[in-house]
C-alpha cells in the first residue's frame, strides 16, 4: 500500500516534471532542425542531422550578439546596484535605530500592493526628463532597489542573534565591518536566492524595454527576440536557435547558483 | 584593572534595571556577579561592556572615566552565554578577528592566535568551524578570542549555563586557571550560588536592580547581611522559623516553642525570622525537644526533617539507628549559621 502510494507520487511529479521541461525540450532540438524537417508532420523527436548554421544565420539576420551584451550589462549592473541597496537597506531596517523606522518600512512595505505596470507613465516621464530616453541607463535606473529584497534579507538579518552584533563591537567593529565582515557572509544562502530571482527578472524585463527603448541598437534580448519574430519570417528554427540562446545562460546560473543555496543552509552552527 | 562603579542607573522606560549601584571591584579578582533571574545582573555586565548607555552615575576605569567611551574604546572582552562565535569563519579566524580590526600585522597576530589557543588549549581546532565543536570547545574559542585582543577587563554572561552538569565544572575549574593565569580583572554573571562560590574571589549579590552585599563567597554565607543573602546562598536553602525574641528565647509563632539562642538578640519583642542552616542543629540532652518528620540519606549525608513548633525544618543530625519517624528528639543550635532577621524589612537583627 505504502509503495504503491509512493509509486503514485513519484508518477505524479515525473509527469509534472514532463510537462514542464518538454517546451524547453521541443525549442532545444528544434532549433538544429532544417526548414524542411521542422514543418514536417508528423513532427520528429530527434533533428535528423544537427544545423548548427541556424544559429549564424540567426545571428546575421538580427545583432543577437549586441542584445546579448545589452542584456549582459543590465542585468550585472541591476543585480549589483539592487544587491547593494537591499544589504543597506536591510541592515538599516534590522539593526540600526532611528525615529520611525518602523512607519517607513510599513510604508515601503504598502508600495508592494501597487503593480508595476501602475507607475509605467510616471517612470517614463522621469527617464525622458533624466534624458536617458533610449539608453541602457532607461533600462537599470528604475531597478536599482527591491522593497521586497529588502524584506527578505531584512527577515534573514532579524534572525542572527543581538550577541554576534555586540560580541563585534566589543571586538572593534564598526556597523559597516560587522555588516561585510559577518553579516553578509553569514547571509549568503538567502543573498544568493534574492541576486537569482533578481537576475531572472532582470533578464527576463521585456515590458520595460519595449517601451523605452527605440533602436535597435539598445534592445536587450527578450525584446529583440519579440522583434526578431518579424524579422525572421517564416522560419521557427531561426526563432528557436535564438530563444535557446535567450534562456540557457539563466539556466546555467541557476545550476552554479543552486550549490551556492544549498552548502550555506547546510551551515549553521550557533547555540542558544 | 579597577573597577569602580559610582550610583550607576539603568532605566528600560518605566522599569528600573539597575538601581543606584555603587561598588568597587578590586584589580585582578575574579568576581561573580550573582543573584536570581531579572535582577538586572546581565544589564550591569552590558553597562560595564559599554553595549548599552547608562540613565545614570559614572563607571571608572582605573583612573578612565570611561562612562560615554563606545565598546570598542573600553577594552573589555566579552563572553556570552551563547559563545556567539562568527559561523561562517574558521576558530583561527575567529580569534583573529578582534586583532584585524586593530591592524595587527600578521606574523604578530599569528603569534599571539597559537600563544592564546594554546593556553585555552584549542590548537588542534583552529582550522575547524564552529558547528564543528561541542559546547565546551566552542566555550573556550569563545575565552580566547575575548583574551587574544588582551583586555583591561573580562566579561562572562552566564558563560557555563549552555553546557551539562560535568563539563559545567570542567569548565568553571578552566575559567579559574585562565583568569589566574593572565591575571585579567573577570567578571562573569551567574544565577548559580554554588558556581559562584566555588571559583570567585568576591561575590557580588543583587536583587531587583540593588546590590545587596559584596563579599567573598564564604563571608557571604557566614555572615549574610539580610534574609535575601542568607536564602540565596547554601544548599539545602536556609531553614526559617517565624516567631519572636522573648528573655534570650525564640518562641515559634505556632505551637509556641521555645528556642534558646546561641546568639546575642538585643532585638526587643518584634516579628522576627529565625534562619538556620541545616549543619547547625547539633543532638544535645538539654535541648529543645522537636519531633522527626522523616529520615533521609544522601550519600554519605544523614539528613533529618524536624518538626519545631509547626515549622518543618531541614538539619544534618546522625539519627540513623537512634531515633526513628515520629520520636521526638531533643536538639540545641550551633552559634554559627544562625541569623535572626527581621520580618518586614528582612535587615539582619
Amino acid at each position: 500500500m505504502r509503495r504503491t502510494a509512493r509509486a503514485a507520487i513519484y508518477a505524479g511529479l515525473a509527469l509534472g516534471a514532463l510537462v514542464m521541461v518538454f517546451p524547453f525540450y521541443w525549442m532545444f532540438v528544434s532549433a538544429f532542425k532544417t526548414t524542411q524537417e521542422i514543418n514536417r508532420f508528423p513532427p520528429t523527436w530527434w533533428p535528423g542531422s544537427f544545423r548548427f548554421d541556424n544559429f549564424v544565420v540567426a545571428f546575421q539576420k538580427s545583432p543577437f550578439a549586441r542584445y546579448f551584451v545589452n542584456s549582459v550589462i543590465v542585468t550585472a549592473s541591476c543585480v549589483t546596484c539592487t544587491g547593494f541597496t537591499t544589504i543597506l537597506g536591510a541592515f538599516a531596517f534590522s539593526r540600526l535605530r532611528f525615529p520611525g523606522r518602523e512607519v517607513v518600512f510599513s510604508l515601503l512595505l504598502s508600495l508592494l500592493m501597487i503593480p508595476f505596470e501602475m507607475v509605467i507613465i510616471t517612470n517614463y516621464t522621469t527617464i525622458i526628463q533624466m534624458g536617458f530616453n533610449d539608453s541602457l541607463p532607461a533600462l537599470i535606473l528604475p531597478f536599482t532597489s527591491s522593497i521586497f529584497y529588502t524584506y527578505i534579507l531584512r527577515n534573514f538579518f532579524l534572525t542572527v542573534p543581538d550577541s554576534l552584533y555586540h560580541s563585534a563591537r566589543v571586538d572593534g567593529a564598526s556597523n559597516w565591518r560587522f555588516l561585510w565582515r559577518i553579516l553578509v557572509p553569514m547571509a549568503r544562502p538567502s543573498l544568493v536566492t534574492i541576486m537569482l530571482l533578481n537576475a531572472l527578472v532582470s533578464w527576463n524585463s521585456f515590458m520595460w524595454p519595449l517601451i523605452v527603448i527605440k533602436t535597435t541598437a539598445n534592445r536587450t534580448l527578450p525584446f529583440g527576440l519579440y522583434a526578431f519574430t518579424t524579422e525572421s519570417g517564416s522560419n521557427p528554427e531561426l526563432m528557436m536557435a535564438a530563444s535557446t540562446v535567450v534562456v540557457l545562460p539563466m539556466i546555467v546560473l541557476f545550476l552554479f547558483a543552486r550549490k551556492s543555496i544549498v552548502n550555506g543552509v547546510a551551515r549553521g552552527g550557533m547555540k542558544g | 584593572m579597577r573597577v569602580e562603579l559610582v550610583h550607576i542607573t539603568k532605566r528600560f522606560g518605566s522599569t528600573v534595571a539597575v538601581d543606584d549601584f555603587t561598588a568597587t571591584l578590586a584589580d585582578g579578582q575574579l568576581i561573580a556577579l550573582l543573584g536570581p533571574s531579572g535582577c538586572g545582573k546581565s544589564t550591569l555586565l552590558n553597562l560595564l561592556a559599554g553595549i548599552i548607555p547608562v540613565t545614570g552615575g559614572r563607571a571608572r576605569f582605573d583612573e578612565d572615566d570611561v562612562t560615554s567611551w563606545p565598546p570598542e574604546r573600553r577594552g573589555v572582552g566579552l563572553v556570552f552565554q551563547n559563545y556567539a562565535l562568527y559561523p561562517h569563519m574558521t576558530v583561527a579566524q575567529n580569534i583573529s578577528f578582534p586583532l584585524e580590526i586593530k591592524k595587527v600585522p600578521k606574523p604578530e597576530r599569528v603569534r599571539r592566535i597559537n600563544d592564546i589557543a594554546s593556553m585555552a588549549r584549542v590548537e588542534e581546532l583552529l582550522d575547524r568551524r564552529p558547528d564543528e565543536l561541542s559546547g565546551g570547545q566552542q566555550q573556550r574559542v569563545a575565552i580566547a578570542r575575548a583574551l587574544v585582543k588582551q583586555p583591561r577587563l573580562l566579561l562572562l554572561d552566564e558563560p557555563l549555563s549552555n553546557l551539562d552538569a560535568r563539563l559545567r565544572l570542567e569548565m568553571r575549574e578552566e575559567i579559574r586557571r585562565v583568569q589566574r593565569e593572565t591575571g585579567v580583572t573577570t567578571v562573569f554573571v551567574t544565577h548559580d550560588q554554588e558556581e559562584a562560590m566555588s571559583i570567585s574571589d568576591q561575590i557580588v549579590l543583587m536583587r531587583a536592580g540593588k546590590l545587596q552585599q559584596r563579599d567573598p563567597a564564604q563571608t557571604l554565607y557566614h555572615n549574610p547581611v539580610n534574609r535575601f543573602a542568607a536564602e540565596f546562598l547554601g544548599n539545602p536553602p536556609i531553614n526559617q522559623i517565624k516567631g519572636r525574641v522573648e528573655n534570650g528565647l525564640f518562641r515559634t509563632r505556632e505551637g509556641g516553642v521555645g528556642i534558646p539562642l546561641p546568639i546575642n538578640a538585643a532585638c526587643g519583642n518584634r516579628p522576627a525570622i529565625l534562619a538556620v542552616r541545616a549543619e547547625s542543629f547539633v543532638l544535645d540532652e538539654g535541648g529543645f525537644p522537636c519531633e522527626v518528620a522523616e529520615l533521609f540519606e544522601i550519600g554519605k549525608e544523614e539528613m533529618a526533617s524536624l518538626r519545631v513548633g509547626g515549622a518543618v525544618v531541614r538539619a544534618y543530625l546522625p539519627l540513623e539507628g537512634r531515633s526513628g519517624k515520629g520520636d521526638t528528639v531533643r536538639v540545641r543550635l550551633k552559634p554559627r549559621g544562625v541569623f535572626l532577621f527581621d520580618e518586614k524589612t528582612g535587615e539582619r537583627l
